[in-house]
């Protein structure tokens, strides 16, 4: 036996009652301390560490114990000594069982029955327009609803949005204008759409109506009123209607990702419905106020048509570094963006990896040199309206986008160029700053604040000599590299 | 009785639960012993112990009477144990207040006086506080092994873990104890 051995195994001979030495195994280990003073030092040690923690006096169960304890053995009652019956060992699986049975009994009778509501009687009460009012709240999955705006609907096209950071917004869908208004600015600005494609009604008995034949979930207080609670029959909608006025109360629209309910998705709440209301119609009217500033009309293109195709503007390619900043300032994200034309543009993120767009297709091109391998992913059912780069003609865009244009800050001096500063607040309350070269008249940076989302996207070190070579730009992947194709629905 | 000329697998009382009443007391034999050690840690009173480890085996024979099946006689017999004490103690915090026991009165049982049972908690202190330098599980197999004498194979059973776990636990909490000793000499 080795040493090594030995000390692996030497806790066997400290066993409380040590069996007779007629193990081999034994025999080895007292065979080896007889032969090596340092493991029979070891084993010494061991059994004098032992010894130490070994109590003064043992504790031993007193002789009378035993006995006393047959003793009460002899004489416990005949029902406990008595042999159990088998059957009681079943009692807690039968009694599981009734359980479920009940539950299921109670589930299956207490569905709801018939609604003291028919909903073909709350698609009638709304069949003839009549004006109302209800609170419109947002909430993501599980978080607590957030007001969106106070809706007031005058007719099924006109309708004045109430936001809570003050804006109104008076929004006529037959004529595709919008009328934006800060009251406590005495401010006005018109957006209008010409052709506009078809949008959603305005009117809850269209929504309600869609609903079909939903499902009667039951009956619920909700407002203080008693309400019958239906649900459509893809699940999205959900709608409380008063019994007694056979209107609604509260509707919940769930939206759909990928055609799907996801966990954390989009709810709009909508609730403290009021009809019949009294409608001033001064309060609906897409005419300015006489005592407004009023900054003119903006003319947004023709949605109908491709953003690109709209803007015949010649476009310079140029080259910026994207950071996004959160609400402590601390740089989220970075990437380089190369911009050829307004739908193409290459990325370069700080990881290596480096992706092609076509914005009039829709496709992308992930490259990953470092692995000499590529993903090129294709769009299907692509709609290019809207969907253009985020190039400087956009972002001057902003300035202009409220009416009125925008101030000017001042000036500094930013990367050695003396630099005159833009604000604007643009019609859908974000804060865009543009830091101009006083002499080159380029941009040297430009800040974009979400203030809802508070994140703030810096704009800077602007190069227009960028090299436009089309091969950079390109969606095929490079021959030498191994790739994959990834087809992926726009909607 | 021989079954295909097999000799029956002897009765092992660390292992099976006992069938008969002769074995049931061949197991209380065995393990009062250290089942009243164990008590007598948890309550710190040998009457209390005694009383405690009488329970548990009047409950064993009631299970066995009620033909209950135990895979493992031995650490049954501890969970048992464990839980009648912490039954004793719930009860003692319950009846704080009322008058305890004149701690000089001789205890009747056996002639053991209150010195006897003071020398007792003195040695399981000492022993408690040269194992509570261990790690948890090391000092409950040290527990088991130096104070309530269970041999590595019963220990195993008790806390359900393989042999040879529970003799690497011990050997590295004697080489860590021996370390604490030695240098406990050293300072004096």
């Amino acid at each position: 036996m080795t040493c090594t051995e030995f000390q692996k195994r030497v806790v066997d001979l400290l066993d409380a009652a040590p069996q007779p030495v007629t193990d081999l195994r034994d025999r080895a280990l007292r065979d080896h301390i007889r032969v090596c003073g340092a493991c029979a030092a070891l084993y010494g040690e061991l059994q004098k560490t032992l010894a130490a923690l070994e109590p003064d006096v043992r504790l031993e169960a007193s002789p009378r114990l035993k006995g006393r304890t047959l003793n009460k053995i002899d004489n416990l009652p005949p029902a406990i000594g008595a042999k159990r019956n088998p059957w009681r060992r079943l009692w807690k699986p039968a009694l599981a069982a009734a359980a479920t049975l009940l539950i299921v009994f109670l589930v299956l009778h207490s569905r709801p029955g018939k609604p003291p509501v028919a909903f073909a009687d709350v698609v009638r009460n709304l069949a003839v327009f009549r004006p109302y009012l209800y609170d419109e709240e947002v909430k993501y999955g599980k978080k607590k609803p957030e007001l969106f705006a106070h809706q007031f609907i005058m007719s099924p096209t006109i309708r004045r949005s109430e936001f809570p950071d003050g804006r109104v917004i008076i929004f006529d869908l037959a004529t595709g204008d919008e009328l934006y208004l800060w009251p406590d600015q005495k401010k006005a600005t018109k957006h209008c759409y010409p052709n506009l494609p078809p949008a959603s009604h305005l009117s809850i008995s269209e929504t309600v109506n869609s609903c079909g034949r939903p499902e009667f979930l039951g009956t619920k207080r909700m407002e203080g009123k008693k309400c019958s609670v239906f649900r459509s029959s893809d699940g999205t909608n959900t709608i409380w209607v008063d019994n007694q006025s056979q209107l609604p109360v509260r509707r919940e629209v769930i939206h759909l990702q990928d055609g799907r309910i996801v966990q954390g998705g989009r709810t709009v709440i909508e609730s403290h419905f009021k009809f019949d209301i009294e409608i001033d119609p001064a309060r609906f009217s897409l005419e300015p106020p006489a005592d407004y500033d009023f900054s003119g009309t903006v003319t947004h293109e023709d949605k109908s048509r491709s953003r690109q195709d709209n803007d015949s503007r010649p476009f310079q390619p140029y080259s910026c570094l994207d950071e996004w900043r959160g609400e402590d300032g601390k740089t989220e994200s970075s990437i380089r963006r190369y911009f050829l034309s307004r739908t193409i543009r290459r990325d370069e993120t700080p990881d290596g990896c480096v992706v092609m767009q076509d914005l009039g297709t829709g496709s992308y091109l992930e490259l990953w040199p470092n692995k000499k391998s590529a993903a090129k992913h294709v769009c299907r059912n692509y709609d290019p309206r809207g969907r253009v780069n985020a190039s400087l003609d956009e972002m001057f865009a902003r300035l202009t986008s409220n009416g009125w244009g925008p101030k000017n800050i001042g000036t500094k001096t930013i990367d050695g160029k003396n630099c005159t500063g833009f604000h604007a607040t643009d019609f859908v309350n974000n804060d865009t700053i543009v830091w101009v070269d006083s002499q080159t008249n380029l941009p040297v940076r430009i800040e974009i604040t979400q203030i809802k989302l508070k994140r703030t996207l810096i704009q800077s070190d602007f190069q227009v000599d960028i090299d436009t070579d089309p091969a950079r730009f390109s969606l095929e992947p490079p021959p030498d590299y191994e790739y994959k194709v990834v087809e992926y629905d726009f909607k | 009785m021989e079954v295909d000329g097999t000799p029956p697998m002897p009765w092992n009382a660390s292992r099976d639960w006992p069938q008969t009443r002769a074995e049931f007391e061949s197991l209380i034999e065995r393990y009062q012993g250290p089942l009243v050690r164990y008590a007598f840690r948890r309550l710190g009173n040998i009457q209390d112990a005694e009383d405690a480890v009488q329970e548990v085996f009047v409950r064993g024979y009631v299970q066995m009477q009620g033909g209950r099946r135990v895979s493992d006689a031995l650490a049954y017999l501890y969970r048992m144990a464990a839980n009648v004490c912490t039954d004793v103690l719930r009860r003692r915090k319950r009846a704080r207040g009322w008058p305890q026991r004149a701690t000089n009165e001789p205890i009747a049982d056996g002639g053991r006086s209150v010195a006897d049972e003071a020398l007792k908690q003195e040695s399981v202190q000492r022993i408690e506080r040269l194992v509570a330098r261990l790690p948890r599980r090391q000092a409950e197999v040290v527990r088991l092994r130096v104070w309530d004498g269970l041999r590595f194979e019963e220990i195993a059973q008790v806390l359900g873990c393989p042999v040879s776990t529970i003799k690497s636990r011990f050997q590295y909490a004697l080489v860590k104890l021996r370390a604490v000793i030695n240098s406990a000499k050293e300072e004096l």
